[in-house]
């Protein structure tokens, strides 16, 4: 085997020309898929990332029948037991915060909006989630009979600080009941959903406006953020394992379960970039093949001398295999190192997609998308090229091996 | 008794619908230690014999026997293992393998058979490139070697496993008068010091000269066996 190694070894650095070509190619391809795997991961990163601080949190605790009738967000299906769940996550350490989901209509005066309204406590609202944060003009909730708008919602009813909205809706007792709130900031978050019909309260005031002293639809909770999106997941499960025993009658879903219809999005669009490394590789596949079944015309006599003196067919296919292994390996470490390196800067000052928020439609994608290093990517980049290339080194290592010594011999 | 021994063997090639007949009914046998040219003209079936002799190729008839063992009917991989362990070539473009070095190249056989460490193929790689007059050109590459040195490396390559036969297909056809001498100078004494058998195909003057024994085939037949 080391006779082969060294002379599959020496050819390929003998037809230095066409080995670079062909690393080339697959240098393109595994780079590219690296970029791309990690873009895409990056930008995933960043949707769950931006769900997790404006729209889902990571974790979150209802009761069991509200997530059943979620459509109608009824509040007669509260949280039983609110102060136990908070303790629990005290308990362990994790910042979480109470809030109230209830459907509400917002009138200008002129005209009226439906629209989800979210009740939040303003001082631990701001532990889990960065609406208060992402107030642009005025300030977050604090004092009573306010709210905070979404900018869009607040330019499209023609409304800024300082003026007053009626906000009404159906209290717990079935009847209606509105009350007038001034708008002291307006919120600009990466959600356009929060920017477009989002209304913040406080739960003291949205208590009286349901006539519900003690009611909270969900616990929110932050977990810490994990350096990977898969991590982040698995993490995610195993806690609410945990609060699950912890919390009996209680139904704790982690972000696999409140993004789960982005992250079915993702598994699909995932597979775009294994699309695209397959399709540049097929066309290095082609190259190896060509490159190699140079290299058997043009050392065909080679192969009758080493077949004269005792190598057998499965020798000589081996030795091409090995040339094609040779430059599926240079490739394809080629491949990783430019991926790496072309990913350095993409992870650590990313690109700011700020400008593009508006074509995002509803995904929370904005702010500066940073590539995300994804080492389970990076070894099936490499080691599909090497693959790659050992099965393109099959045709050509086949024919050399098919050769009858004396045909070798004479061939001129 | 005979280290070689051909009966009857012919050989015939299908190209379609027509047939070649390459050998027709050749006999011939060989002793140890014979230094032994087959010459005819282009076409007569030299190549065919000595394919067959270094059995590179197997007959369609008749009966061949080496070394003892009758070997009609080996299959491929059976006759790849008996050429690896007895037999040895000499080519006419001396095919030394280009990304090898002279001393590599020497040893190849020897790797190719398995049989010997690294440290004792390389000793034995550089006592034949000595022998043939090559020292202190080990680490050479092919390309930077005359025609004449590259015959010296290609004759070592077939010497270093001391392979029972030598078969050598117009081995100086490549070289000029001066080098061929050399050449057949430098085989003629390793056939005497060594016994090692030498088998050439030829229409080279030369090395007719130099044979012992000279078998001279026409149409696929021996017309003349002669012993000097």
């Amino acid at each position: 085997m080391g006779a082969l190694w060294k002379i599959a070894l020496r050819n390929t650095a003998r037809h230095r020309r066409r080995t670079v070509i062909t690393a080339i190619v697959m240098t393109a391809g595994i780079a590219s898929f690296i970029f791309f795997d990690s873009v895409m991961s990056g930008m995933d990163r960043m949707t769950i990332d931006n769900m997790e601080s404006h729209t889902v949190s990571s974790l979150k605790i209802r009761n069991p029948a509200y997530v059943d009738d979620i459509a109608a967000n009824p509040l007669d299906k509260g949280l039983e037991n609110p102060d136990r769940a908070l303790a629990v996550l005290a308990a362990k350490g994790i910042p979480a915060t109470s809030r109230l989901r209830f459907v509400a209509a917002v009138s200008n005066y002129e005209s009226q909006l439906p629209l989800i309204a979210d009740a939040v406590d303003p001082v631990a609202d701001r532990a889990v989630f960065g609406t208060a944060d992402s107030v642009s003009e005025g300030s977050w909730l604090g004092s009573e009979n306010a709210v905070v708008i979404g900018s869009e919602l607040a330019k499209e009813m023609s409304l800024g600080i300082g003026d007053y909205v009626v906000v009404s809706a159906r209290t717990v007792h079935d009847t209606t009941n509105a009350e007038e709130f001034e708008i002291i900031g307006l919120a600009t978050t990466p959600s356009n959903e929060i920017n477009r019909s989002g209304l913040f309260m406080s739960l003291e005031d949205a208590r009286r406006l349901l006539d519900a002293p003690f009611l909270v639809t969900e616990i929110d909770a932050s977990l810490p953020r994990a350096s990977s999106l898969g991590l982040a997941i698995s993490r995610g499960d195993a806690t609410a394992e945990e609060l699950r025993a912890q919390l009996p009658g209680d139904r704790v879903d982690p972000i696999s379960y409140l993004a789960k219809d982005y992250l079915g999005m993702r598994n699909f669009k995932a597979k775009n970039s294994y699309v695209v490394i397959f399709i540049v590789l097929l066309i290095a596949a082609v190259g190896i093949v060509n490159t190699i079944l140079m290299s058997v015309y043009s050392r065909i006599r080679e192969i009758g001398v080493l077949r004269a003196y005792g190598m057998t067919r499965r020798d000589i296919s081996r030795l091409f295999l090995l040339e094609g292994l040779a430059i599926g390996v240079i490739g394809s470490a080629a491949g990783l190192a430019v991926g790496c390196l072309i990913n350095i800067p993409m992870a650590a000052f990313g690109f700011d997609l700020s400008p593009f928020a508006s074509v995002m439609g509803s995904l929370p994608i904005t702010g500066v998308l940073r590539g995300e290093w994804n080492p389970g990517a990076l070894a099936f980049g490499f080691l599909f090229g090497v693959a790659v290339s050992l099965v393109s080194a099959q045709i050509p290592a086949r024919k050399a091996a098919g050769f009858e010594p004396t045909d070798a011999l004479r061939f001129e | 008794m005979a280290d070689l021994l051909l009966e009857q063997v012919t050989k015939v090639y299908r190209k379609g619908e027509s047939e070649v007949r390459a050998l027709d009914g050749v006999g011939l046998s060989i002793d140890k230690g014979e230094y032994l040219a087959i010459v005819g003209p282009s076409g007569s079936g030299k190549t065919t014999l000595l394919n067959i002799l270094g059995c590179l190729d197997s007959p369609t008839s008749g009966k061949m026997v080496y070394d003892g063992r009758e070997l009609r009917g080996m299959g491929e991989e059976a006759l790849s293992e008996y050429r690896r362990d007895r037999i040895s070539f000499v080519f006419q473009s001396y095919n030394l393998i280009p990304v090898l070095t002279v001393r590599e190249n020497v040893e190849l056989p020897l790797v190719i058979e398995r049989k010997l460490g690294k440290a004792e193929s390389e000793t034995r790689a550089d006592e034949m490139i000595a022998a043939v007059g090559l020292s202190g050109m080990e680490n050479r590459f092919p390309r930077e070697l005359s025609g004449g040195q590259e015959q010296r490396v290609a004759i070592a390559r077939a010497l270093v496993k001391r392979p029972l036969v030598v078969l050598a297909d117009e081995p100086t056809a490549n070289l000029d008068s001066k080098t061929a001498e050399e050449i057949v100078e430098l085989m003629k004494r390793i056939n005497a010091e060594r016994g090692t058998t030498f088998i050439f195909s030829t229409h080279d003057r030369l090395v007719m000269d130099h044979a012992r024994r000279v078998v001279t085939i026409r149409d696929g037949r021996i017309t003349s066996d002669e012993r000097k």
